[in-house]
């Protein structure tokens, strides 16, 4: 007689997934609570990047975004005590950073004007040096009529290649609103640059 | 640690991405140089601060110290201003209790000890009441 076979491994779902992640958080969020600062490393060690992606895309300059995390985990341990265990810590620190990082980017110049990282452009286009700066100058105008979470929601799909639902996972939404901002955001920028997309079909 | 919801898989609703728009905007904006941090680093400077902004226990005494130094002479000389001049007013009231333990240690009856005590007792609950009168 031949062994039974062994059941298939069952793949957790994204609601055992969450469920699972928020329990893990509320322990280490606990333990922070009644001191220990190791349990508090554990939560910075797991968001810090997930935290740096929004607040690079909010204040748009690397150690700007570095200090901007540090400051917002600062503030995140000493208001552990209002954070709610029942919910997973990344959209908590993520609303911080957004929150934290609109003030500072209204109240401080932008340091930089050029991006940090030399841009390679993969996506074919006829437009011309000249009409790519103009084209430019213009994006930069209509991203700052956008409000923060449409600018970083638009930024991190068309740029750093999220999904709605991984962006909705980090800004506690619903993936369906995170499409409704990324539209609503692409319908004022692709207004707004019309005339340069025209050229280039 | 990052959920991925969608596992791998591109929702059927989900917008299609932007070429022209993604390109604009990452010359604006940049890629996330995600390469370029020391996320170790980080992730200590964080702690260390954290550390640093911590209150230790020792902090508490540090903070009061100040206040309290004064407090506790003032107490002090207002406690001795007392007893002198309870002594000069109601000397039977501070019969010393050294002298009841002598007296018991010398072979004094223990009634004797207790009547002399309760006497002790009564004379500084009199001269209390007297104070708050």
């Amino acid at each position: 007689m031949s062994a039974p076979d062994s059941p298939a491994p069952i793949d957790p779902s994204p609601a055992d997934e969450r469920r699972a992640l928020v329990e893990r958080d509320a322990a280490f969020v606990r333990r922070a609570r009644e001191g220990d600062t190791t349990a508090f490393d554990e939560l910075v060690k797991a968001y810090m990047r997930q935290a740096f992606q929004v607040a690079y895309r909010v204040v748009g300059h690397r150690e700007d975004a570095e200090d901007l995390v540090q400051d917002c985990f600062i503030a995140a341990y000493q208001y552990l005590d209002s954070f709610d265990e029942s919910r997973p810590f990344g959209p908590w620190i993520t609303r911080i950073v957004l929150n934290r990082g609109a003030n500072l980017r209204r109240s401080r110049a932008r340091r930089a004007t050029e991006p940090e990282t030399d841009v390679v452009s993969s996506a074919p286009s006829a437009l011309d040096e000249a009409t790519r700066a103009e084209a430019r100058q213009k994006l930069d105008e209509v991203m700052a009529t956008l409000n923060e979470r449409q600018r970083v929601i638009v930024t991190l799909f068309d740029v750093d290649g999220l999904t709605s639902a991984e962006i909705g996972e980090r800004l506690e939404l619903a993936p369906g609103t995170v499409r409704w901002h990324l539209h609503e955001a692409r319908r004022v920028l692709r207004t707004a640059l019309q005339r340069f997309f025209e050229d280039d079909a | 640690m990052t959920l991925h919801l969608t596992r791998g898989r591109m929702p059927p609703d989900e917008p299609r991405r932007d070429p022209r728009l993604g390109t604009l905007l990452r010359e604006l904006v940049g890629d996330m140089p995600m390469n370029d941090v020391n996320w170790d680093s980080l992730a200590s400077r964080i702690g260390a601060a954290i550390r640093a902004r911590q209150t230790p226990w020792w902090s508490y005494m540090e903070r009061w110290q100040r206040r309290a130094l004064p407090l506790a002479l003032a107490a002090g000389t207002l406690g001795a201003a007392v007893l002198v001049h309870s002594w000069i007013t109601h000397p039977e009231a501070l019969t010393s209790v050294p002298d009841m333990v002598s007296a018991v240690v010398a072979g004094a009856p223990p009634e004797d000890a207790a009547t002399t005590f309760s006497h002790t007792i009564t004379s500084a609950a009199v001269y209390a009441t007297d104070l708050l009168e």
